[in-house]
């Protein structure tokens, strides 16, 4: 019963908050999503494959030598050693029969199996990389599947503008819905704001309350959204095992904290702007809006 | 306290939006006096008092309310202007969320005041000015309108302003009602202060001698009453 007539004056309403939970709740599932494209592209892209097939009779150390300088590169992710042996051996388990009993004798190159970083995994750069590969003495030839590095940039690609499309579109309806919701809030206010107008308050005087309470409107809906994305992960969770398996927790709490940031920056400015549209309105528009 | 006049209007034009409600409207007023603007609605009454606080621009001719520069208004001057001039109008414009007293407190808190002490001082000095001395406490729905509209002069009255704009604060209430805020409006100008009232009620203006000033025909008229 503590000072019941404050409210009235109250914008921050269970409607809108709800409302903007919902529209932020949206933006962190498309945020997950996101995350998750890139993540995906990633992976694909740390998955190219180039083989560097040693020239024979090559001793043990050179090729240690050069695997340890192949290391060193920036381009490079991860290598791996792979002797004329276990190759003879991958080729007998894949075609499922002896083919040294036929031929005798071992017919193929030790290689040195490399996994690219993500950020060479451009046609071009791969073009380069295996240039640069094949001048060395020490290589015999270099192999690497083409259409696979040029379908992931394609596909990727294609992908990532479709997110970013989507996302962008995404973001315009949630200002959108976001700033009609307090528009109308502010709306049911215009009098009052008229009035503290006429009687000599200051416009920042006028503002402050409303920005206050959307500042909690914001940091309530946010909050409430976090928990709502939170739920819904766990959920999907139990149905798709492998959901988190791109994400861990540093992004996630990053993701939330956009969700938060971005809901009190669409509370805040839209508040601010629609107090200020009847700041600047004279009576009869005010009667009239 | 100087002896320049509180308003001073020269060759002014009003307009209300593009279209030209006064025309080379010549009015000095000063301290202490109490002036009737008369005229029929749409004469420019209203618009006249809007620009006198700020809420139409005066575009062209001279202006000066209060010590403010009319033409040379900014913005951000306005709620200066209109801590020196008390506004009350027809329909009250009291906050109806709140009670009586934090209507007048809403005020001062807007307009500087912290010292709550002195806050509560002056609520109860302007509420016994008003005669409603014990009805702080009350809602505004809860009064009669004549008690609302003791209110707004209340509020207008809190910061002591040199003038007091009144837009037909009989409009909206009864003939025993009108006659007692009439009364209490004539009495804050010889307590000082200058009174800028418009009204189309003659029956009641004629009770009080006073200055009185015509919008007609696109003009602003010097009229003198026959007491």
């Amino acid at each position: 019963m503590e000072r019941p007539y404050r409210r009235r004056t109250r914008t921050a309403t269970v409607g809108t908050v709800v409302g903007i939970a919902l529209v932020l709740f949206m933006l962190g599932v498309l945020g997950f999503l996101v995350l998750n494209a890139r993540a995906l592209d990633r992976y694909f892209k740390e998955h190219v494959r180039v083989d560097v097939f040693l020239k024979r009779g090559l001793k043990e150390t050179d090729v240690m030598q050069f695997r340890k300088a192949l290391d060193t590169e920036p381009w490079v992710l991860e290598t791996r050693y792979v002797t004329a042996d276990e190759a003879a051996e991958r080729l007998k388990q894949d075609l499922g029969e002896d083919f040294l009993g036929v031929l005798g004798s071992n017919p193929l190159l030790a290689s040195i199996e490399l996994r690219l970083a993500a950020t060479h995994a451009h046609p071009d750069s791969v073009q380069w990389v295996v240039e640069h590969l094949q001048q060395d003495p020490r290589t015999h030839e270099v192999a690497y599947n083409a259409a696979v590095v040029r379908n992931i940039q394609a596909n990727m690609g294609k992908l990532g503008l479709a997110v970013l499309g989507f996302s962008i579109l995404l973001l315009i309806i949630a200002v959108a819905l976001i700033n009609n919701t307090i528009r109308l809030a502010v709306y049911s206010q215009r009098f009052l704001i008229r009035t503290m107008h006429l009687v000599g308050a200051t416009r920042w005087f006028i503002q402050r309350p409303f920005l206050g309470q959307s500042l909690w409107q914001g940091v309530l809906s946010a909050v409430l959204a976090i928990g709502l994305l939170v739920l819904t992960l766990r959920l999907a969770l139990r149905a798709v095992p492998d959901l988190l398996a791109f994400t861990d927790a540093p992004t996630l709490a990053l993701l939330f904290a956009a969700v938060l940031l971005l809901g009190l920056l669409i509370s805040l400015a839209s508040t601010w702007f629609a107090v200020r549209r009847y700041l600047r309105m004279s009576a009869e528009d005010v009667h009239w809006s | 306290m100087s002896d320049a006049p509180v308003i001073q209007l020269r060759a002014a034009r009003i307009f209300q939006r593009e279209n030209l409600v006064l025309d080379l409207v010549d009015l000095t007023v000063d301290k202490g006096e109490f002036i009737y603007l008369i005229g029929r609605t749409g004469t420019g009454k209203s618009s006249l008092m809007r620009t006198l606080y700020g809420d139409l621009p005066l575009r062209e001719g001279e202006g000066q309310c209060c010590g403010f520069d009319l033409r040379k208004l900014r913005r951000g001057q306005v709620p200066y202007l209109r801590r020196k001039i008390g506004i009350v109008f027809q329909d009250f414009q009291l906050l109806g969320d709140r009670p009586v007293k934090e209507n007048l407190l809403f005020v001062m808190k807007a307009t500087g005041w912290t010292d709550r002490k002195r806050m509560d001082q002056r609520v109860a000095e302007v509420l016994e000015d008003v005669g409603l001395g014990t009805k702080g406490y009350k809602m505004p729905h809860e009064l009669s309108g004549g008690e609302q509209q003791r209110v707004s002069i209340a509020r207008a009255l809190v910061n002591e302003p040199e003038l007091i704009l009144a837009d037909e604060p009989t409009g909206n209430l009864d003939p025993e009602t009108t006659g007692g805020i009439l009364d209490l409006l004539y009495s804050l100008s010889r307590s000082g202060r200058c009174v800028l009232m418009a009204t189309h009620d003659y029956t009641h203006m004629k009770k009080l001698n006073a200055r009185v000033v015509r919008c007609q025909e696109g003009r602003l008229l010097e009229e003198r009453m026959a007491g």
